[in-house]
């Protein structure tokens, strides 16, 4: 009653500029947090992250299907990769299905966009035959791939890859154990190592959770 | 005078007990108890398949393990998986110690049985037949599932 008009329309000339002007920092505020929530950094990663990722050299290898395993099978998708022998009970199977879990839930999680492919090195060449891998590798998941190859040529590729084993004589002959390195490599779609999960034992979980921010680097 | 009386025979009583407890042996099942024991589901060509499980010793001494066996398989070994030098590696153990009011847990990566060559298929679903045997000579025998592991 006792309000002048006068006193009114300022006000409400105002507050539409008023609303716009702090609708817009929301807006900012707001978009600046739900983006930089998305976007991963290096530091949030509980990996090794190689930067820049680290190309390999010339290696050719032999698939569990008897085709090649070369440079070229690591581009289109990102793969996860890593070593052990077949006659191995203990951290080799638990690995295996370890990754048989992260395979399926990284499909659930991307809803299939984010395909990748899991890779099994044996560094036990001369009792890891194709056909040997074949019966074995599968198991855990039908789409991964076993590869062996000639003894030099595995141990040329576990070199430049870091990765280090040992064969343990034992008193038969065939009955040796080959102790080896228990990290899981992972390769970007350019076929260029991106970074290692070296924590034993390897969850599935923690696995997916950095994966899915390293590729989003 | 009254209370002398009272103490001596309570305390022969005890003092009798407690020689009966010393001398009687003890049976190895009442004192190791296995919980859980598992093995791995893994492909029909595997020859070696791990085998994890829980030993609880609920006596006050230390109980050595000397060995484990099943009819299921060639060999069983003892064996800790370590990581050392950036690598994993199986060490055979010639025995296993269950601490005294402890538990010794074999489980994926650290302590396992290794169980060489089956006889048999290794059916998911079923039990494989295990025994264990302490340094006293006694023998506990077990069963383990065949499981796929739990999702993490």
């Amino acid at each position: 009653m006792n309000v002048s008009e006068t006193e009114h329309h300022p006000r409400t000339k105002r507050l539409p500029l008023v609303l716009i002007l702090v609708a817009s920092l929301s807006a900012g505020l707001f978009g600046g947090i739900w983006i930089q929530r998305n976007k991963a950094s290096i530091e949030d990663v509980e990996a090794t992250v190689l930067e820049p990722a680290a190309a390999l050299e010339k290696f050719e290898l032999t698939t569990h299907s008897n085709t090649p395993f070369t440079n070229q099978s690591l581009t289109g998708k990102w793969s996860f990769m890593f070593f052990g022998f077949t006659n191995c009970p203990d951290v080799c199977p638990t690995t295996l299905h370890t990754m048989a879990q992260v395979d399926r839930q990284i499909m659930q999680e991307t809803n299939g966009e984010e395909e990748i492919q899991v890779v099994f090195v044996s560094v036990d060449p001369e009792r890891d035959t194709p056909e040997r891998l074949a019966q074995y590798v599968p198991y855990f998941n039908e789409s991964f791939i076993g590869v062996t190859g000639k003894r030099a040529d595995i141990n040329r590729f576990t070199r430049q890859l870091g990765i280090l084993h040992v064969r343990v004589e034992r008193d038969g002959d065939d009955d040796y154990l080959v102790n080896h390195s228990a990290s899981i490599l992972l390769f970007n779609p350019e076929g260029q190592l991106r970074a290692l999960f070296s924590a034993v034992p390897h969850q599935a979980a923690y696995i997916i959770d950095n994966f899915l921010k390293i590729a989003r680097l | 005078m009254r209370v002398g009386r009272l103490i001596h025979p309570r305390l022969k009583h005890l003092v009798a007990v407690m020689a009966a407890c010393l001398c009687t042996p003890v049976a190895a099942d009442e004192v190791l108890r296995i919980r859980n024991a598992w093995v791995p589901a893994a492909p029909p060509a595997a020859s070696v398949f791990a085998a994890y499980m829980s030993i609880d010793n609920t006596s006050d001494r230390d109980v050595n393990i000397v060995e484990f066996s099943s009819p299921h398989f060639a060999a069983v070994e003892m064996h800790r998986t370590v990581l050392e030098n950036g690598m994993a590696q199986m060490i055979q153990q010639s025995y296993l110690v269950v601490p005294a009011h402890g538990t010794l847990e074999l489980a994926p990566q650290s302590w396992h049985l290794m169980m060489i060559k089956p006889s048999a298929p290794v059916v998911l679903g079923e039990d494989i037949a295990v025994s264990l045997t302490l340094e006293n000579g006694q023998v506990i025998e077990f069963p383990a599932r065949v499981k796929t592991p739990a999702v993490q």
